[in-house]
């Protein structure tokens, strides 16, 4: 009655029939993904711009380029990163061949989100299949669109003897979380995300969670506020708001929030224009259930800037609100839409206990013109990621690892990142058979010189590299 | 007490709890600071080397009590391997410590991105008891180094060593940061229910799922270093006393008590006959004819694992071995042939020394053997010739691999240690348990000015925007450099 136990069983016999090991499996995968969105670009927009309103800039910087550099830096460094990688030994071990080699999971289970459907589904695809595993999808049903493009095209372009895409709600998911997998990769909320991990507790798979929280935004007095506000905006309503790593509230002194009002509402102006609703460039809610509940946030203390809506399609104007209390829901739960809420604290170590309190967040911004500000920011706070002075550009580098910490997460990805995540290190030592009087120092009847020989061969890097 | 409205609250459960308030004492000293600077890190690891060297004897004697373990052995398997944790740790403290610079894109070329290590706060330790100095300190190297307030929590099965670690361990630490914690499965499940912000937790797979699901319900990440059965591949091409020389070593070290000793072994009938007389051999030379009067074999643990033990003796038939003594609760080195696969000492991790031997017709016979059952921590493979022992590393998995070896890499913190599947999760020694117990959170500061440069970004978004923007972001940088 469980509609995954076959489609599963076939996928495990095709991993342990060793298929998805050679380089050259794994590459002809990334160079069918990489195909996928060549060949479908236009698809995937439409599908985008169905499910979220998204713009084809939108699309394409932040889901299809993202996803094609990521493929492309597999391909460029498949061999590399699947190398035996050499360690340092003692002198013990100076005749023996040490290493780690990076072997594939297994059965890997990716769920994404439906903020970023395909950015959030591909990259971590490019993970496991650079890492050799084959591949459950679960992409979001609530993206329906892009989730049937993924269903039904996406296959294609890969070899299904080693993937699958499956689809349902919350009570399809329960169901396929009691099966056993060697690797559960899972993008979403806190809340489901313990779930994902008690499931996976039972079988001892191991996990990378992306999760969320709210995102603080430190605004120093010392700064101009329209550079400010552009990056606060752009970074905020990007998606309609709907990013896990999106600024989620501004904190900054009353002063401060004065200069930062009239900034915002001009960038919010000459981003969407003076009707926001008729921008190409700005998103849309989701869905129904969401864009009600960000309808009940808008009635949190005072909207500052924009606070019109409208159902019929589930337009949220670029919304900004003040003289917010802490104990509001706009400040409770992670806002995922188009408002931003300030909440004014009288300096630098009020913002910082003010986020301290609260659940590391997987993202942490802090502006301002002075480099000591920002650091002290960045040593007396924890977040998944940080940056100064701008938004989540630091997503873009696939040298950074992409996670979180505490309730926002755990694990990392991106680039070599997911290659890492999705492999096994296996630690491996290879001694020769002979050479059997040398190594019989080791062997009882134990006297003090044997003892003393050992732990000279036993210390680390000191004496070996001489030798060699 | 009169009901109502003005009734006066009830004290909550977990102010019966025990560990509340030392918990909290750790948080609050996290929270102000106190282990970032490197020089209190080192401070800890200077202690922890002082508490080792002062105490080795009082350590040994430890030991000794609970598992009637050498000083040879204690020696080089406990106290030095711990030493050599924390003089690495100290060297390289600085290093480990420092930010990560990384390639940037042109978008970012302005500023400056890394990967800074940061510790996760408060840190939960559990360690069983077959080495219970080494598994307790080891990850504690990692803990103290990378910043954490932690909380130690020894096995209540090696009583001896558990007083060591409760009484004299602390004083040479700052206690405002670190704390060890006594008791049984019943306390375990109490400390459980508190937040950690880490958990490195060594023991069975079975009590590993309970840490994990613990763990789950405050979304804090987990190293658990588990077990399972670690099958030893013994090609007919090999010199069949070196391969019993190695296998016994690593069989009877702490009388089989360890999580990566060769558990059983695979073999033709043919290499099994050529085995039988090398084993004894071996045993012989090692602990002399009469192996429990030999100072260098261990003890069982206690009375439970001892019955469990002498419970598997009667699986198969007995080639080596098979005597016991009830009062010193010694097992001697013993080898099991003619063993079913469905009879416990083939079921169950057997953590004893005991050695059972399963016939198989083949390498390949033995990889589908293998691959059968969970992935191990270990796995050994024997033969003379290069192919045989790649080809079994090549089609199996386990946490580690030894080739006509048995766990000598665990010597080499180049290698990390750890499991796969049912044998765990995450890893540790050297740089990778400084790793594991640092968040490494992905930094970008940029530059507050040359604003019009960024306006590029900004909507409204135009054709060529965005091809530009899509080039910058997928140019990574190393040659602008």
């Amino acid at each position: 009655m469980d509609p995954f136990t076959d489609t599963l069983q076939r996928l495990r016999e095709a991993f342990g029939s060793g298929r998805t090991r050679p380089a050259e499996f794994r590459a002809a995968q990334l160079k069918g993904l990489g195909r996928f969105l060549r060949e479908n670009k236009q698809l995937l927009q439409e599908a985008l711009a169905q499910d979220l309103h998204k713009s084809v800039f939108e699309s394409e910087v932040s889901e299809i380029s993202i996803s094609q550099s990521e493929i492309d830096s597999a391909l460029r460094n498949l061999r590399a990163w699947m190398k035996d990688e050499k360690v340092s030994k003692n002198l013990a071990t100076q005749l023996d061949s040490a290493f780690i080699r990076k072997e594939p999971f297994g059965l890997v289970l990716i769920v994404a989100p439906w903020n970023y459907p395909v950015n959030l589904i591909l990259v971590p695809l490019v993970g496991a299949l650079a890492a050799g595993n084959c591949v459950v999808l679960k992409p979001s049903e609530v993206s329906k669109s892009t989730e049937k493009v993924l269903a039904e095209v996406l296959p294609r372009y890969l070899d299904q003897s080693c993937f699958a895409v499956v689809l349902g709600g919350p009570q399809e998911m329960g169901q396929l979380l009691e099966h056993k997998f060697d690797y559960i990769f899972f993008t979403g909320s806190p809340q489901v995300g313990k779930t994902v991990m008690a499931a996976a507790a039972k079988h001892l798979t191991p996990i990378t969670l992306e999760l969320g929280g709210k995102n603080p935004c430190y605004v120093d007095d010392n700064c101009d506020p329209q550079t400010v506000a552009n990056r606060v905006a752009w970074f905020r309503y990007f998606n309609t708001g709907q990013t896990c790593v999106a600024p989620d509230y501004v904190l900054c002194s009353p002063e401060m929030q004065a200069r930062l009002l009239p900034a915002l509402q001009s960038s919010i102006t000459r981003f969407y224009g003076e009707d926001p609703q008729s921008s190409p460039d700005l998103g849309r809610i989701i869905n129904h259930k969401h864009f009600q509940r960000l309808r009940g946030l808008l009635s949190c203390g005072r909207v500052a800037i924009g606070g019109q809506s409208d159902e019929s399609e589930r337009y949220i104007a670029p919304t900004v609100l003040v003289d917010v209390q802490e104990t509001e829901p706009v400040m409770q739960e992670e806002i995922f839409g188009p408002i931003l809420p300030i909440m004014n604290v009288r300096g630098l170590d009020e913002a910082i206990d003010f986020i301290n309190r609260r659940e590391k967040p997987l993202a942490l911004y802090a502006f301002s013109n002075s480099n000591q500000v920002v650091k002290r920011v960045l040593a007396q706070t924890s977040s998944g990621g940080f940056c100064g002075n701008d938004g989540f550009m630091h997503m873009t580098l696939s040298s950074l690892p992409f996670g979180g910490v505490g309730a926002s997460g755990m694990g990392s990805y991106h680039g070599k990142f997911s290659f890492d995540t999705f492999s096994h290190h296996r630690a491996c030592l290879l001694r020769r058979p002979g050479l059997e009087k040398i190594y019989a120092i080791r062997y009882p009847p134990h006297s003090p010189r044997n003892l003393r020989l050992l732990l000279l061969a036993m210390e680390a890097r000191g004496c070996s590299c001489t030798l060699l």
